[in-house]
């Protein structure tokens, strides 16, 4: 599952500022905001975790499998699901990445899909990474 | 917590509404469920398909107060679910939500209220809790409520 090279490509001429996965971006996951919706509870904040780090990594796959296949429609729904998953969980780099994503494939801008899907691919071990915290660290 | 919406004496007020969530993300459909058990909530029911849903409501003995459903669902679109429920008669009370802009969803709340639904609102994902909270406690207010309860 997602298995993706944490690689930080960057699609020549886009995606903005705020889609890219760079090393030097702070804000790959807030906690806080997980934490607020859930009022701090550790096991539903864990439980939800998990769930999103499962659904996303299959998103994700899919979303790779779409790509090649060259079906943006595709592309674009799970682009579309992941983006609202992204910004509940307080990873607003990946929900911008998602939102750029689902916009060109309305617009039927094939150059910036795989640019952008391999960013999300990135981006989503990034944030499962520090989902994880420091046990996951740990277990790998 | 910002707004921090979850008092007994609120929680009490919705704690007799059956809600139906539909979302086909699994992940938001948990999220979902989450919310409406954090306001006292406890007579839910969910699923991914929204097929389901008219299966439900059709042979539905703990009669269903609210369904809350994303817009964008593979397969039965939201648009869709609407106009099935409407055609079904359905009396209870609509939410909608979506990740796409307002003003979609506002276009979707005005559909569903000219099929005669009685959409109680729209929440844009990110879902939050304040808003979930007003438009059920519409629903409690409208008299939404409906038996047969068990």
């Amino acid at each position: 599952m997602m298995a993706v090279a944490m690689s930080d490509p960057v699609p020549e001429g886009g995606p903005s500022e705020g889609a890219v996965g760079a090393g030097a971006d702070p804000v790959v996951l807030d906690p806080s905001v997980l934490d607020a919706l859930l009022r701090g509870d550790q096991e539903k904040i864990a439980r939800l975790g998990r769930k999103f780090l499962d659904t996303t990594s299959a998103a994700v796959d899919q979303m790779l499998e779409a790509a090649s296949e060259g079906d943006h429609d595709k592309v674009g729904r799970l682009a579309h699901s992941l983006k609202s998953a992204a910004a509940t969980v307080g990873a607003p780099r990946l929900a911008t990445a998602s939102e750029e994503l689902e916009s060109a494939c309305e617009r039927g801008d094939g150059a910036l899909v795989g640019p952008l899907v391999s960013t999300i691919a990135a981006l989503a071990v990034r944030v499962a990474v520090e989902l994880a915290g420091p046990e996951g660290e740990e277990s790998r | 917590v910002s707004g921090d919406p979850g008092t007994d004496e609120q929680a009490s007020s919705l704690a007799g509404l059956h809600v139906l969530v539909v979302d086909d993300d699994e992940f938001m459909r948990e999220v979902a469920l989450e919310l409406l058990a954090q306001l006292g909530i406890v007579e839910l029911r969910s699923t991914g398909d929204a097929a389901d849903v008219l299966t439900m409501i059709d042979s539905d003995a703990m009669a269903t107060d609210v369904i809350v459903f994303d817009l964008n669902m593979y397969g039965m679109h939201g648009t869709e679910l609407m106009r099935r429920l409407a055609a079904r008669g359905f009396g209870g009370g609509v939410v909608l939500m979506s990740g796409s802009s307002q003003q979609l969803l506002t276009l979707a709340v005005d559909l569903g209220r000219d099929q005669g639904l009685r959409v109680l609102g729209s929440l844009r994902k990110p879902l939050d809790l304040i808003q979930l909270r007003a438009a059920l406690e519409s629903a409690v207010a409208a008299g939404y409520v409906r038996g047969p309860r068990g």
